[in-house]
């Protein structure tokens, strides 16, 4: 029995000193992650703008004028489609350019090297080179449509068009890091099963699609679910590139956040808008990782 | 006794070393935060004024923009601090800093006769943007209009004269288009250099932009239809700032273009393509109402919370003296402002000669005000530019426009 009391005392002093080793990381944790998220949700039920001296209850009027604007609906639409199809097409791409630069030839440690270079540059700066690259009149990419087809087309004054480049810039620049990690995927890949494979008779389709496949799938899973959150958060390619416009057709949910708080002081509709598009990452997180969980199971 | 002397002596030089400012420790300094294109030439007036005050000066840099100036002070205002003592601020961040009350008040700072020196058309506007409650919180050093540029060798070559009116313009840069030029360009992208576009020629069709009232309609009509209808506005410009603009200009493909004055240095500046007649200025065509340009700028004020107020208040007094206020002016254009002072030192000179000019043809307008201008001037932004892609038909536009207008005003 007091032996047994004893265990007790010694692995409740272990608790208690895990817990006091543990503390000042949680407290600095709490205080800078949830904190913030939940002064965030508190501001979204006031109305606040040190501008204007207003710090008052507003209830839910944060949230029925986010319902009621124009350019937050907008701003969500584009958020969606933004982050899906730039997910898609890089996703695709690195795949492809995973593939390419998993085979053997002369100048592949090179090649592995040169395809980071896009993924370097600062977002910042891709937004404001693609500005001028698919500028309608000196646009290089235009300028080279134009060439080939006769086609002179203003890509970021039309609203599918400017929506468009936006998603191609943001490919460009990512889809070399998606690569990257898709190769160190590859680069996993027993090469005995395709061997195996071989001897029993599978075509170079089969062996990707049972073999390849299967073997990456873990990591396309992160990657998507990772970008699904980075970009629905998305800021800079759109202050860069459009502003927004033309109109509010490229108006994504982070820009029209900034835009609130640090044009407009708007602290507390901009909260409101940081909540929604909180849950908006929480939503469409689940789903892609439901549908990721649902895929693997198929491969 | 040796061994100790040479630790202390090691010791000062070492904080000496990794601590510049420790030499300067107790002398008096203020720190200055202006847009950095500005430094140079402000350089030789503060060191004027060290000499005359024994005040350090350090000059610090602002954004380009009046919106980053509102986001950047903001957030040091709000935290009751401000790492600047006197500060060049914008039309969208000063009115709001006043209201918010995070600005010293400049009555006790500025001569009695000092507003003498501002002719009616300013000191009307500097009412309306710098005072409240009859207390003077900014003091606006650049007044700066938008000017009508044209290509005059070129309307020379073709015996035609600058145009009087909207309808002229229309005419005339049709015969530009013709000939592959672009007629007539300014800058429309977001944020807020559409709003520049807008303003003005709602100014012109006798309307308020903030109120989306008839003559705005007028104005942003004339837009699409200079886009869409007579061609002779590039749709492009939808997307450009100044910087591509002005490309434009000065490869030699547009015929007339509103700029602001900078672009008069910026074009003279340009020795290899600058020759006589390029970057010629007229008055701005008359629109259905008058051919008024709005005037605004950037000025000078003293954070509630500078840490050295009563230096800073010896600086604004010395900069915006009638004696070195003309003489900055001199220095560089964006000092340049239609004070009696600064007008008679520079006489006829360069872009003196087109602001007595337009001052003396009533083209000076104030700035359209809106007590929450940032956030009003997006609304036009957003809704205009729908209406200029065909987002929105323009009812829709003003419609909306009007809605987002009313709830800002709650």
């Amino acid at each position: 029995m007091a032996n047994f009391v004893n265990l007790q005392k010694a692995s409740r002093r272990k608790i208690y000193y895990a817990i006091v080793l543990i503390l000042p990381a949680l407290v600095l944790r709490l205080f800078t992650s949830l904190y913030p998220v939940v002064y965030t949700i508190y501001l979204s039920f006031f109305r606040v703008n040190p501008i204007i001296g207003a710090h008052t209850y507003a209830g839910l009027a944060n949230f029925q004028k986010m319902s009621a604007d124009l350019v937050v609906r907008e701003s969500i639409m584009f958020t969606v489609f933004f982050t899906f199809v730039s997910i898609a097409f890089q996703t695709a791409l690195g795949l492809l350019v995973a593939l390419l630069l998993n085979k053997r030839f002369a100048l592949r440690y090179f090649a592995r090297t040169i395809n980071l270079i896009p993924w370097a540059i600062p977002m910042i700066v891709v937004a404001l080179g693609f500005r001028w690259m698919f500028d309608g009149e000196y646009g290089i990419i235009t300028d080279l449509i134009a060439r080939f087809t006769g086609l002179r087309f203003a890509w970021l004054v039309d609203p599918w068009g400017a929506r468009w480049a936006i998603v191609l810039a943001n490919v460009w620049k990512n889809t070399p890091f998606v690569a990257m990690l898709l190769l160190a995927g590859l680069q996993s890949v027993p090469l005995e099963l395709y061997e195996a494979a071989r001897v029993d008779g599978a075509s170079g389709w089969h062996c990707f699609r049972y073999i390849t496949i299967p073997f990456l799938s873990p990591i396309v899973i992160t990657t998507v679910l990772f970008f699904t959150v980075w970009y629905l958060a998305t800021f800079d390619i759109v202050y860069g590139m459009t502003g927004g416009g033309p109109g509010f057709s490229t108006a994504i949910m982070s820009y029209k956040i900034y835009q609130e708080t640090f044009s407009h002081m708007n602290f507390g509709y901009a909260s409101a808008i940081s909540v929604a598009l909180l849950f908006l990452v929480g939503i469409l997180g689940t789903i892609v990782l439901f549908i990721s969980r649902k895929f693997e199971i198929l491969l | 006794m040796r061994r100790g002397l040479r630790f202390v002596v090691l010791s000062l030089a070492l904080v000496v070393v990794l601590f510049p400012g420790f030499g300067a420790f107790g002398e008096e300094k203020i720190s200055v935060a202006i847009q950095s294109f500005a430094h140079e030439a402000l350089k030789p007036f503060i060191e004027q004024f060290e000499t005359q005050t024994g005040i350090k000066v350090t000059l610090e840099s602002m954004p380009s923009s009046g919106t980053d100036a509102l986001t950047k002070l903001t957030t040091y205002y709000r935290a009751g601090q401000s790492p600047y003592d006197v500060v060049s601020d914008s039309d969208e961040a000063s009115p709001a800093f006043a209201r918010a009350g995070w600005l010293e008040p400049l009555n006790d700072v500025l001569p009695a006769d000092f507003f003498e020196d501002f002719p009616p058309s300013m000191l009307e506007s500097e009412k309306v943007w710098n005072w409240l409650d009859d207390k003077v919180y900014r003091v606006r050093h650049s007044f700066e209009f938008g000017y009508f540029f044209y290509r005059k060798d070129w309307f020379d070559a073709m015996g035609l004269l600058p145009p009087a009116t909207w309808e002229e313009m229309v005419d005339i840069g049709k015969k530009f288009t013709a000939q592959g030029k672009i007629g007539v360009e300014d800058a429309l992208s977001k944020p807020a250099l559409l709003y520049v576009y807008v303003a003005y020629l709602t100014l012109q069709a006798g309307g308020n932009p903030f109120a989306f009232d008839e003559g705005f309609k007028t104005a942003v009509k004339f837009i699409h239809d200079m886009i869409y209808e007579h061609q002779i506005f590039p749709k492009e410009a939808l997307n450009k700032n100044y910087d591509q603009i002005n490309e434009d200009y000065m490869n030699d493909r547009v015929a007339m273009m509103r700029q602001w004055p900078y672009f008069y240095s910026v074009t003279r500046g340009n020795t290899e393509w600058y020759s006589e007649g390029k970057a010629e200025i007229a008055l701005p065509p008359r629109g259905p109402v008058s051919n008024a340009s709005w005037a605004g700028g950037w000025g000078w004020e003293i954070p509630k919370f500078a840490p050295n107020k009563e230096g800073a208040k010896k600086f604004i007094q010395f900069i915006l003296s009638k004696e070195i206020a003309p003489k900055l002016a001199r220095a560089n254009s964006w000092f340049m402002n239609p004070r009696y002072s600064v007008m008679a030192e520079l006489g006829d000179e360069g872009l003196a000669k087109y602001m007595k000019w337009y001052s003396d043809n009533n083209v000076p307008a104030p700035r359209p005000y809106h007590p929450r201008v940032a956030e009003a001037q997006n609304i036009v932004d957003d809704v205009v530019s729908a209406y200029l892609i065909g987002q929105m038909t323009l009812d829709e536009a003003i419609e909306q426009g009007k809605k987002m207008m009313a709830e800002l005003g709650e």
